[in-house]
This record gives structure tokens, sequence and C-alpha cells, in this order.
């Protein structure tokens, strides 16, 4: 039972809402009307702003944000997780993952095929070679272009040492952690999340549990229970079961001035939200994202999680500054992405059909002409540390850059006028050289394989000038990828990582049996998210 | 005159030896013995070219330095333009090559644990593009006839390039005297591995690559010579090295002439 001011007493929430209402302004007070001219509102100016619209009457119940929220979401379920699921298929079809391929894009893949073939029939010989160049060249130029974004990247960019913001004026922060089968990781979670160097009072920490996820509920609820800096949602079942869709869910319900997402397992330095408050203050609005490092806490587990370890370090510790610093579209990665919670809402939040929503993302913002910039703090996360999860995780990893490369390409003219011709190639590199570089790189082997075992020269076709092309363009391309690997640790001193990044063609091999799932997965089941099992490492100290 | 600037650089060169080794505790006997040996070896290389020579002393602390810097500033673009600068040589000579041959010892450090594994990694940092460069340039060398130093010759090199490439061409006899250059440098290796220290080991390498360098740009005389030279000098330097422990006067002795003899051998064995 809730009490107005004089002491009356009125009926659950649940059942006394008012029919007609509109959700985005209630989300936006918070507030909520009851019957009879009686609302439900957080603090005085939302109920000044009830008055001035509903008229000097209305009478008004004041309880914690999180409260009305919580009342607003019972209330309008059916409507947020319509939201959460077609938001952007409704309001920006053209950048949905809900289609995979256009009939244009699949009319232009089935002509590509049928020439491919008949060139193969007619001329076999310089298919072959033909063939082995064009994987050479995609195979390299990721290599490459990953090589010039190293030298981008490693120059401190100019807004590392922005001016921090006194604490009475640090604006509320709100942090998304969307979980799915992570009790066993949540204790873990919560200390790291109350270690945060920031005023309790402006902390909205969200765990967004699914609904049907009993255990992880129940100690996301004891979490909760014993501190009032977390509020539970949870997300009524339905498809696609992605972090995206969990993450749209939850998002209306942020009430900071900028919005974060973690995952279960990260441990973020404690000033991360300190530094980012100071770096958006010191940036132009335009600039919508920053995204945090993310490395290990167990990188020095097994051979995996060290070799995830230089991946990850490469990746965030120089190609993504790079990017930064070349202002080519940057697909965001996992977590850590701290977000101008208004932009966000702008753009229709994440795409819940895209399994790497984050990097569809990044891109997006820059298609609209918002920025992505890079954050100085670490968040540290679990490398994987057995094959299997590592190949359900990267798999995904694949298809969702697949996902993103289809969409984004659907209308080639659309985005380099949006990208530019710099972020056009960036992006053909970046994302589409991912998984390219993946699928080439096996069938390159091939073309060694077969020459070693068959000699070069068969009945059907020689493959003497392919077998070359090949050895020269993996030599290259690994001789790459390999001293890429073994850079990406030295500006974090982990000097002692950088021998096993001799072992990176190894490593992209397993790369490339991740790509060829991912891609039998983006025919079969586009949609599905594999889940990646966190709490499974052995050693847990911070690297 | 050049005989003149040739005195004067040796006479310059056999006095910092000189007190260095006395710096380093060595008794006048020994230092007088150690620079003896020294001598036909540095003479080798000055005589024959006074310019290589003043660069390569030039070059010896610019790169040393700027090595030593990069390591320091965690600068992995410097890392990354010195190993390119370092397989660039190799486009003009097949001597860069040598430098693997030369390092891989020091990558056996016994050294402690951690230390030891920071050193592996710096160190593969730097050698690794130089050594791949190496791999391809042979495979292309071995394959298709390829030898990209012909493109880039001098307008002195033809006399040298066809001998020099010939005793050091990537074949199995090539790269046994290869083998050969590198154990010379007994003495830096065992600098480097009780000194400890990363600088060292940048040091040495880039003093090795900054002769390399030399002999590339400036070839008009003899590389190999100045090649003998710049390995007899560090040699000598390196056991005097103050800042670590320098070796005992016998072994200093021993080393140098086992140096000289080698020096002299590698000479004189025909190709």
């Amino acid at each position: 039972m809730y009490r107005d001011r004089a002491g009356a007493e009125y009926s659950p929430l649940e059942t006394v809402y008012s029919a007609n209402t509109d959700l985005a302004d209630f989300l936006a007070g918070p507030y909520l009307p009851l019957t009879d001219g009686l609302f439900l509102a957080a603090d005085t100016p939302t109920a000044d702003r009830i008055r001035a619209r509903y008229g000097a009457r209305a009478r008004v119940i004041f309880r914690p944000a999180r409260l009305v929220f919580a009342a607003i979401e019972r209330r309008f379920r059916e409507a947020l997780l319509h939201r959460a699921k077609s938001d952007l298929a409704e309001n920006e079809p053209q950048f949905s993952a809900a289609t995979v391929v256009t009939k244009g894009q699949a009319s232009v893949l089935l002509i590509a095929l049928l020439v491919l073939f008949i060139l193969l029939a007619a001329f076999p010989h310089l298919f072959c070679i033909a063939l082995a160049w064009v994987l050479i060249v995609a195979f390299d130029a990721n290599a490459a272009f990953r090589a010039f974004l190293l030298l981008a990247g490693d120059r401190p960019s100019e807004t590392e040492d922005a001016v921090p913001v006194a604490t009475e004026r640090l604006p509320a922060y709100s942090i998304l952690v969307p979980l799915y089968r992570e009790a066993n990781v949540m204790p873990a979670l919560a200390r790291a999340l109350r270690a945060l160097d920031y005023p309790r009072h402006l902390l909205d920490i969200k765990l967004i549990v699914e609904m049907d996820d009993g255990d992880t509920a129940a100690v996301a609820d004891v979490i909760a229970s014993c501190d009032d800096i977390f509020s539970v949602i949870r997300v009524p079942p339905g498809t696609p079961r992605t972090k995206p869709r969990a993450c749209n869910y939850a998002m209306p319900f942020c009430w900071g001035e900028f919005t974060v997402v973690f995952d279960a397992e990260d441990r973020p330095e404690p000033d991360q939200l300190r530094k980012a408050v100071a770096k958006f203050r010191a940036l132009p609005d335009s600039v919508a994202c920053l995204q945090a490092r993310l490395n290990f806490y167990n990188a020095r587990e097994n051979w995996l999680t060290r070799m995830f370890t230089l991946d990850y370090a490469l990746w965030f510790d120089y190609l993504l500054p790079g990017l930064d610093r070349l202002n080519i579209p940057m697909p965001l990665g996992g977590t850590s992405n701290h977000f101008r919670t208004k932009a966000l809402r702008t753009i229709h939040g994440w795409d819940p059909y895209n399994v790497t929503e984050d990097a569809d993302l990044g891109i997006r913002l820059a298609r609209v002409g918002l920025r992505v910039r890079t954050l100085d703090s670490t968040t540290f996360e679990e490398a994987t540390n057995n094959f299997g999860n590592w190949l359900r995780q990267r798999s995904r990893w694949l298809k969702g850059y697949m996902q993103t490369w289809l969409v984004h390409m659907r209308s080639p003219r659309d985005l380099l006028r949006n990208a530019g011709i710099g972020g056009f190639i960036g992006f053909q590199l970046f994302v589409g050289g991912t998984f390219l570089s993946a699928l080439a790189n096996p069938v390159l082997w091939g073309f060694l394989a077969v020459s070693k075992l068959f000699g070069t020269s068969t009945g059907f076709v020689s493959l003497d000038a392919a077998t070359h092309v090949s050895i020269v363009g993996l030599a290259v391309g690994n001789g790459l990828f390999a001293y890429l690997a073994m850079l990406g640790p030295f500006r974090r001193g982990w000097l002692d990582l950088t021998p096993y990044g001799l072992t990176a063609p190894v490593y992209w091999l397993l790369i490339s049996c991740a790509g060829v799932r991912a891609l039998w997965q983006l025919i079969r089941r586009p949609y599905h998210w594999d889940k990646t099992t966190h709490g499974i490492c052995k050693t847990g100290g911070v690297a | 005159m050049i005989s003149a600037i040739v005195a004067l650089c040796t006479f310059l060169l056999l006095v910092l030896f000189v007190a260095r080794h006395l710096r380093a505790d060595y008794s006048a006997g020994t230092t007088a013995v150690i620079v003896a040996l020294l001598i036909p070896q540095v003479m080798t290389a000055l005589s024959a070219a006074v310019v290589p020579a003043l660069a390569l002393a030039l070059l010896l602390a610019v790169v040393a330095q700027s090595a030593k810097i990069l390591a320091e500033a965690r600068s992995a673009r410097g890392i990354v333009v010195l190993g390119i600068s370092l397989a660039g040589t190799q486009l003009a000579t097949p001597l860069g090559a040598v430098v693997a041959a030369i390092l891989a010892p020091v990558l056996a450090l016994h050294l402690p644990a951690e230390r030891r594994a920071r050193n592996l990694g710096r160190l593969l940092l730097l050698l690794f593009i130089p050594v791949v460069t190496a791999f391809v340039l042979a495979y292309l060398a071995h394959e298709v006839q390829f030898d990209p130093a012909s493109y880039f010759s001098g307008p002195f090199d033809f006399a040298i390039r066809p001998a020099l490439f010939a005793r050091l061409a990537p074949r199995p006899k090539g790269l046994s005297e290869a083998l050969l250059i590198g154990l010379l440098a007994i003495p830096i290796w065992l600098a480097v591995l009780r000194s400890h220290r990363w600088t060292a080991s940048a040091q040495v390498a880039s003093a090795l690559i900054a002769a390399i360098v030399v002999c590339a740009l400036l070839a008009r005389a003899d590389p190999l010579g100045t090649y003998l030279a710049s390995i007899a000098v560090l040699n000598a330097l390196s056991f005097a090295d103050p800042s670590g422990d320098p070796l005992p006067p016998a072994h200093a002795v021993a080393l140098s002439g086992l140096s000289a003899v080698a020096s002299w051998l590698f000479i004189v064995i025909p190709v």
C-alpha cells in the first residue's frame, strides 16, 4: 500500500495505473500516474513538472527513483519488451541485423559464386593463382593495416590528462551489467563495483537478469538487498535471447548522465568512472562514447590465455587508439563502453539481432556523425582458459563481425558518404578484414599442404605459382601477425609474454577454425548467442 | 693527410682503451697486452677506411642511446622503426643476416627467471623483423635467384659486393661463416651475461647493427675489415665495462688473443 502526504492509502501500483500513458515521458521523470490525479514521483522538480502538465491539483507520492522505475517496469513490461527487441528494426531498419542478407546482397553473392565456378571450370590454373592472390591480399592487407594502426596508436591521446572533475560536480552514472548464468562470479562482481571510486548516491547499477535464470536472480536479489546502489531488472523470456536485448530492456531505466556496460567477470580500475567523466567533459558533445582498455587478470594461466592476452593487449592498447587517432569508425569491444546516455537513446540502443552489438554500435555512432574515443583505463576480465569455451566465444565474435559488415555494406555508397573514404577503407580492412583473414588463412595453408602431399602439378591444375604466392603471402602475413602479437604487451611492460607471440600462426589457425564455425552459424543460426562460461579460471589475481 | 687522420684516430682509440682498462683496475701490463692484440684488428679497418670508422663511432653512440631510450619509454613505434631499419640494411648487404647469428646466444642468457623472460622479450622484438627478413631474402635467393641488394648498389659497390655475397650468401657454407663471425663476439655475450642489464644488450646489438649500416652505406672499403674491427673494439670495451664486473685480467687477455686469432683466420681462410 502507498500513502500520500495527507496519509491516505492507495492500492498496489500494478492494479491502479491509468490506461492512457506516455512511457517515454514517465521514464524521463521518472514518474507514474496513479488513479484520481495521483502520481508517483522521485523528486520535487519532477513533481513540479507533473503539476505544470496535469494541473495544480495533482497529488504526488514520493518514492526513490528505483522504486518508481520498478513500478514503471511492471506496468509497461510488454511495451518495454517490444521496444528492446524492435526499436532499431522499426526506426532504422537499414541498420538492423534482423535481416541477415538483403535480396540485393544475395543476388551479388550468387552471381559471384557462379562466375567463380565458371572460371574454375574453364581456367583452373589461372583461377588458383588468382584465388591465391586475392586471399593473400586480403590476409596481408589486414595484417598491414593493423601494423599501421599500431604505429598510429602508439602515442598518448591529447586528452589523457584531462582535468579531474571535483566530486561535488560529478554526474549520476548508470552501470548496466547483463547477467546470464553468472551466479558463481557475482560476489566478485559486486566487490569490484563497490570498489569504484565514485559517490555512492550517484551510482545507478542495474543487475540485468533473465527472468527464468533463477540462480542468478537470487544472488542478484541478495546483493541488491544488501546495498542500495544495486537494483535488479528481470528481463522476460523472449527471442532473440541476447545481451543487447537485455541491455535495451534496461536502458530506459538508467538515470545517469552517462552509462557504462560491464560484464559479469569484469574488474574495472577503481578510478575508471572519474576518468571517463573528466574526458567526456574535456571533449565536445559529438563524442558519444569512450572505450576503456580491456585486459585479463588470468593472463598467465596457460598458452591460450597468454595468446588471448596478446590479442587483447594489441587490440585495446594499440589498434583501437590507432582507429581513434585516425578517426576511423571504431567497433566497440564488448564491455567498458561509456556512453552519454542521451546519445545512446537517440540511436535506439543496441541491435538485439547482432551478436557483436558493441561493434555494430560503434560503427552506427560514426555513421550518424558521433565519435567514439578511447579511455586510458583498464578493465580486467577473465580470459577463457579452455579451447571449447574460447571457440564458442571467438565464433560469436567473428559471426558478429560478419553480421556487422553485411549490415553496413547494404549500401556501400551511404557508408562511404557517412564515414568518408578513410573510414570506408578502414571499415573494410578492420571489420571485413578480420573475418576474411580468418577464412583465407586455411585456404592458403591448403595450397601448401596439397602441393606438398600431391605435388604442384596434378592432372587438373598446376599449383606451382599459387604455392609460391601462398608461401610468400603466409610468411609476410603470419610474420606480421606474430610481430604485432609480440608488440601487444609492450606498453604494459609484460615482456615475458612477448615470446609467445611467435606462436601466433598457430593461434591464427585456431581463429580460422572459429571463422569457419562462425560462417556456418551465420547461415544456420544467425542470432544464436553462444554463451561464454565465466568463473572457471584458476588464478584470480590482477596481472 | 689521410694517413695523419688515421694515425690520430688510432691514437685516440688507444687512449680510450687504455683509460678504460685502467679504470677497470687492470694492471698496466694486462692493458698493454690487450691493446697490442687489439691494434692489428682495429688497424685493418682504420687503414682501409677512415670515414667508415668515424661514422661507425658516431652511429655506435647514437643508435645505442636511442635503443636505450626506446626501451625505457616503452615505445613500440621506436622498436618497430629500429627493426625495420635493421631489415633495411639487409636489402643493402647480406651481412645483415649475421646480426641474428651474433645475437642468438644472447637469447640464452642465464638470468633470474623474470628478468630473463623480459630480456628475451625485448631482444625478440628487436630481432624479429631482421631475422624474418633474412629468411625471406634467403628464400627468394634460393627459389628465384632474387638479390635485392643488387638494386641498391652504390657506384663503388660493384667491386665489393660479388665477393662479399659469395662469402656470406645464404648457403650452407656462407651461414657457417656467419656463425663463425658470431663466435668472434663471445666476449660481448659474456659481458652481456654478466651485466644482467637490458641496456648492455641494446648497446651491443646497436653497435653491431651500426657496423653493418656503415658497411652498407659506406662500402668503399673492405666491409669485412670494418666489421671485424668493430667486433674487436666492442670485445675490448665489453670486458672492461666499468659499470659491470670487469673480466678477470687473465680471461680478458685470453679472449683478446682468441679474438685476434679468429679474426685473422677468418680473413685468410679462402672461400
